[in-house]
């Protein structure tokens, strides 16, 4: 059986948060990582192309930083579980096309959120879901058939998980964000507590250790990033938060 | 078949010897990756300035979908001279056409062998093996 690792790095700093998994993606030849965290401060990030100025959340938020992943914006609060995936792109578990690689990682997310209560998970393909909100550039407001959705406290199926995936140099980089409760940020998305028990990310986070093993068929082997590791990341993390990363212009349309 | 006018890297770039520039673009099956055969999915794609120095290999830009963003790697090293700028705006026509209108830059290389490249039957052999 293949071993992945697992790291958690709880209530982490928003810049470190996003050093450590760029310092995973480029970290060539290390095992699977399975990562679980969650952020203090409450911060959000923006999409790797992402204007600043199309999200209109961040001109108020003080927490501001940018992903290495496409997509939109995310809010970050203490009811929110983030993960990541690093691993090399020709890895079994995600080899093959980009599409297939999302639907076997949302099979584990789902059996994670089906473990915790929610019923009815599943991927949204051609339904419709009333969470996607116009010009607001955050991406739990737009879907994809892919998006993992549920029936959330307004009624009708919404999106409760934001993933997006970046691939560099034979390494991929998969983020995704499961809502455990809500955001005024984030109106009419689906959120855990929508359907179940109130739960922590870190309770939320073991639903998803145990859905990526049983999906996977792996064993995930909690570990603590190494010095060396770590001082990557924090060499990183600045760039995250530097106001010419975050306020970088692009051509991108909304 | 893919075109065997040109030649493939394994990252799904092409690139085709004109005069004596090397145009690149990348192919049919990368289009498809990144948008899931729905062209709207394509969303953003980030060329380089003309005039900007590649190495052989080195990321020249990158390419959004709603799925990932990706690198866009040169299959040989030189001088960018010139850059399809429509492209930014109309990322149909990668899905389109991805093997003419779409092509993405010009480069005036160091080295215009290709000789490490892949040939046609190679990379259709490398994209079938891989999925």
């Amino acid at each position: 059986m293949a071993v992945w690792n697992l790291i958690e790095t709880w209530d982490a700093s928003p810049g470190f948060a996003m050093g450590l998994d760029e310092a995973l993606l480029r970290s060539v030849g290390r095992p699977p990582t399975l990562r679980l965290y969650s952020w203090a401060p409450d911060a959000l990030s923006l999409g790797y192309f992402q204007r600043f100025g199309d999200v209109p959340a961040a001109a108020a938020h003080p927490h501001v930083v940018r992903r290495l992943t496409g997509g939109g914006a995310i809010h970050h609060h203490p009811r929110e579980l983030t993960f990541s995936v690093t691993l090399d792109a020709d890895d079994p578990a995600y080899r093959g096309s980009v599409p297939d690689s999302y639907e076997r990682a949302h099979e584990a997310v789902i059996r994670a959120l089906s473990a915790l209560g929610v019923s009815e998970v599943r991927m949204r393909r051609a339904e419709a879901v009333g969470s996607d909100l116009r010009d607001t550039g955050m991406c739990f407001h737009e879907s994809t058939p892919q998006d993992i959705c549920w029936r959330g406290a307004a009624g009708p199926l919404a999106k409760g998980v934001g993933t997006a995936q970046r691939r560099t140099a034979g390494r991929i980089l998969h983020h995704g964000s499961i809502k455990l409760g809500p955001s005024p940020l984030e109106p009419e998305v689906a959120t855990v507590a929508d359907q179940a028990a109130d739960v922590s990310p870190v309770e939320a986070g073991r639903a998803l250790r145990d859905g990526f093993a049983q999906e996977f068929g792996v064993d995930l082997e909690p570990c603590e990033p190494g010095a060396e590791l770590r001082a990557a990341a924090e060499a990183m993390a600045a760039r995250y938060s530097a106001p010419e990363f975050v306020h970088r212009e692009t051509r991108r349309q909304r | 078949m893919r075109p065997d006018d040109r030649k493939y890297l394994d990252s799904h770039e092409w690139a085709k010897l004109e005069g004596d520039l090397i145009v690149v673009g990348i192919t049919d099956f990368a289009v498809e990756e990144l948008s899931n055969g729905n062209e709207g999915d394509l969303v953003y794609c980030d060329l380089p300035d003309v005039g900007r120095e590649v190495d052989q290999g080195e990321t020249f830009g990158e390419i959004e979908s709603v799925k990932a963003v990706s690198d866009l790697n040169a299959p040989v090293g030189g001088e960018i001279v010139e850059v399809n700028a429509d492209m930014m705006e109309h990322l149909e026509t990668l899905a389109e056409d991805p093997w003419k209108k779409g092509w993405l830059i010009k480069i005036k290389p160091t080295d215009p062998s290709m000789d490490h490249l892949l040939g046609a039957e190679a990379y259709e052999q490398q994209i079938t093996a891989d999925h």
